[in-house]
């Protein structure tokens, strides 16, 4: 039997597991506040020296600061979309376009984390390879 | 449908704002840096175009728009954990006023580091 009055839950954009993005959205932006901190913070320290190309690969070169950029990189990816995700389904009411919405959506994040990914990674300690007489990518030579 | 310009309907609309011009910029600060893993002439050469004016005028708005961002996702954080339901209008105006002082002190360091960066290195 068809149910009188409100409409079901999903056709009032109110899916199932709703609270968990909000948790998670509340969860990633508390955690974006320290990172963010530290990653303005070692920018602005560096930028007094141009933010040359030597300056940030020898940055990058320490593992901690990679993992720290991962981080910032996942984190940030997943709250900025979770967020542009949401605005979007506040505003766009044809199904169709919504599902190729939030399509578009994953797309581009899973591309950025990978983009970001390659370029983090790119980066090795580039003493250490020389050392071992690993070839080097690009302008690490 | 109408909206009233409420304290909370601001805050929030403004947060919408804000959130979509720092995505912008994270999606393009994420494709910027890639040319990083390109070399060392690629990286220069994007650098230097990136180091004009009208790129530290899009420096201070996103300082202000994560400063805003961040400000008042304190208040959301205060209002869904804590209770600040009950002084959400206060807690909005003094996170503002914070906010304010950052964005001076922000603002006053990154145009040192740029006037800086643009009369030498």
């Amino acid at each position: 039997m068809k149910a009188k009055g409100r409409p079901p839950m999903q056709d009032r954009g109110i899916r199932s597991g709703g609270v968990t993005y909000w948790f998670f959205q509340r969860l990633t932006g508390i955690l974006l506040v320290p990172i963010v901190l530290v990653h303005l913070f070692t920018m602005h320290r560096v930028h007094e020296h141009g933010l040359s190309f030597d300056t940030v690969v020898k940055l990058f070169a320490n593992p901690y600061w990679k993992l720290l950029e991962l981080a910032f990189l996942a984190v940030a990816l997943y709250h900025a979309l979770v967020g542009v995700h949401f605005i979007f389904q506040d505003y766009i009411k044809r199904p169709g376009l919504r599902f190729t919405v939030f399509g578009l959506v994953v797309v581009v994040g899973l591309g950025l984390l990978a983009l970001g990914m390659i370029t983090i990674f790119s980066i090795w300690n580039v003493e250490a390879a020389r050392s071992l007489g690993v070839p080097l990518q690009g302008g690490m030579r | 449908m109408h909206y009233r310009w409420h304290t909370g309907y601001v805050a929030w609309l403004l947060n919408r704002v804000t959130g979509i011009a720092i995505s912008l910029y994270l999606i393009m600060h994420v494709w910027v840096i890639h040319h990083l893993a390109e070399g060392r002439e690629q990286y220069t050469q994007v650098m230097a175009f990136l180091n004009s004016p009208i790129f530290w005028f899009f420096e201070l708005l996103l300082m202000g728009a994560v400063l805003y961002h961040t400000m008042n996702g304190i208040r959301l954080v205060l209002i869904d954990f804590g209770n600040g339901a009950f002084y959400h209008k206060r807690s909005f105006w003094a996170l503002m006023a914070i906010g304010a002082v950052l964005y001076v002190i922000v603002a006053w360091e990154l145009a040192g580091v740029l006037l800086n960066s643009a009369g030498g290195a």
